[in-house]
């Protein structure tokens, strides 16, 4: 199979995936894309949603469309796990990834569990030679929209601390219903510092010369 | 307090809502079967205009797969993310405690009594025959 990259065209900015493939989306099969991305230095943007056939939840059909918008979320953390356990990160040390419309908050939990197991389980994958977190941190983006709520908004910004102020990527998701408004959607509040990395520079270093 | 004359009391029918502003305050008033209410036209959220909001009443649940209705036309859900108010209160009907919206008394009050004075009336015109919509700020 041929592929070729519109990787001159500078009206594309990313690779964009759904998380809802035939298989997940770390399997070989998807491989010669990810070569591609990385040779052209083009991030992936993995966006929630996707209709593969199969429910969203693991356990089966939601009933309910606040089930169903909550279910989503489940795709993009076996994806992230998916990426890791398979080595590609590995494999192609400078692929970039963008996590659109996930969800943050549950990333930090993953990523304990993740490195939990692979202290456990590392023989059988062997391909990975650093903690599974290690390759979160390096390589995936989370845009901040739906904004998490927690009651207690510095938990929130433990979660940002977490993953590294530098890889957080403000997204509005406008002109859905579920926008975030850039003045107010983070309730944690920001610095200047941390506005401007997350409104712009970081943007800036995920996408590089293509935006 | 100062009155505000914001508007005739024709204007705003029942089920209807209208966004008017006040000394520099954008505020909505509502007409609930016959009576008004007001409040700050800002969504405790992220901001949206609750002007723009639907008008719906109260669903409620005695079980699972049971569905309730009541309160006809009393809520305003906000146009951005759903959140429900009270109109009458300017509660939320998740967070009735931590999440909620300024509600400022609103009057009709005749034009008669009115020109007596005091009172502001920004773009309007008041005329001792007519009927309107008083905001105290």
């Amino acid at each position: 199979m041929a592929w070729w990259v519109w990787k001159d065209n500078g009206n594309f900015a990313q690779i964009l995936l759904s998380p809802k493939a035939n298989e997940p989306l770390g399997h070989r099969r998807y491989w010669p894309i990810y070569e591609a991305a990385a040779r052209y230095d083009i991030p992936l943007g993995v966006h929630v949603g996707g209709v593969s056939g199969r429910p969203s939840s693991a356990a089966g059909h939601s009933s309910f469309y606040i089930e169903e918008h909550h279910s989503q979320v489940q795709a993009m953390q076996a994806l992230a796990a998916s990426f890791v356990i398979e080595g590609v990160l590995e494999r192609f040390p400078k692929l970039k990834v963008i996590f659109i419309e996930s969800g943050i908050a549950w990333v930090p939990a993953v990523a304990w569990r993740l490195d939990s197991l692979w202290n456990q389980f590392r023989n059988e994958v062997p391909h990975l030679r650093r903690p599974p977190s290690e390759y979160i941190r390096e390589h995936f983006w989370f845009t901040t929209q739906p904004a998490d709520e927690p009651e207690k908004p510095e938990h929130l910004r433990q979660v940002f601390d977490w993953i590294g102020w530098d890889k957080i990527l403000f997204a509005s998701d406008y002109p859905h219903w579920d926008y975030d408004d850039p003045h107010y959607a983070i309730k944690c509040g920001l610095n200047k510092v941390e506005r401007s990395m997350v409104f712009r520079d970081n943007a800036r270093r995920a996408f590089g010369s293509r935006i | 307090m100062v009155k505000h004359v914001v508007a005739g009391s024709s204007e705003i029918g029942d089920g209807q809502q209208k966004r008017v502003s006040v000394a520099g305050r954008d505020i909505c008033v509502f007409n609930v079967k016959g009576d008004f209410f007001a409040l700050l036209d800002r969504c405790p959220h992220e901001g949206a205009s609750l002007s723009y909001g639907f008008r719906i009443g109260l669903v409620t649940s005695s079980s699972p797969g049971c569905f309730e209705y009541s309160r006809e036309s009393e809520m305003v859900k906000c146009p951005w993310h759903g959140w429900e108010f009270d109109i009458k209160t300017g509660q939320s009907w998740c967070a009735p405690t931590r999440v909620k919206v300024r509600p400022y008394p609103v009057n009709v009050e005749s034009g008669n009594e009115l020109v007596k004075g005091p009172y502001v009336a920004e773009s309007f015109p008041v005329s001792v025959e007519g009927q309107y919509i008083v905001i105290d700020l």
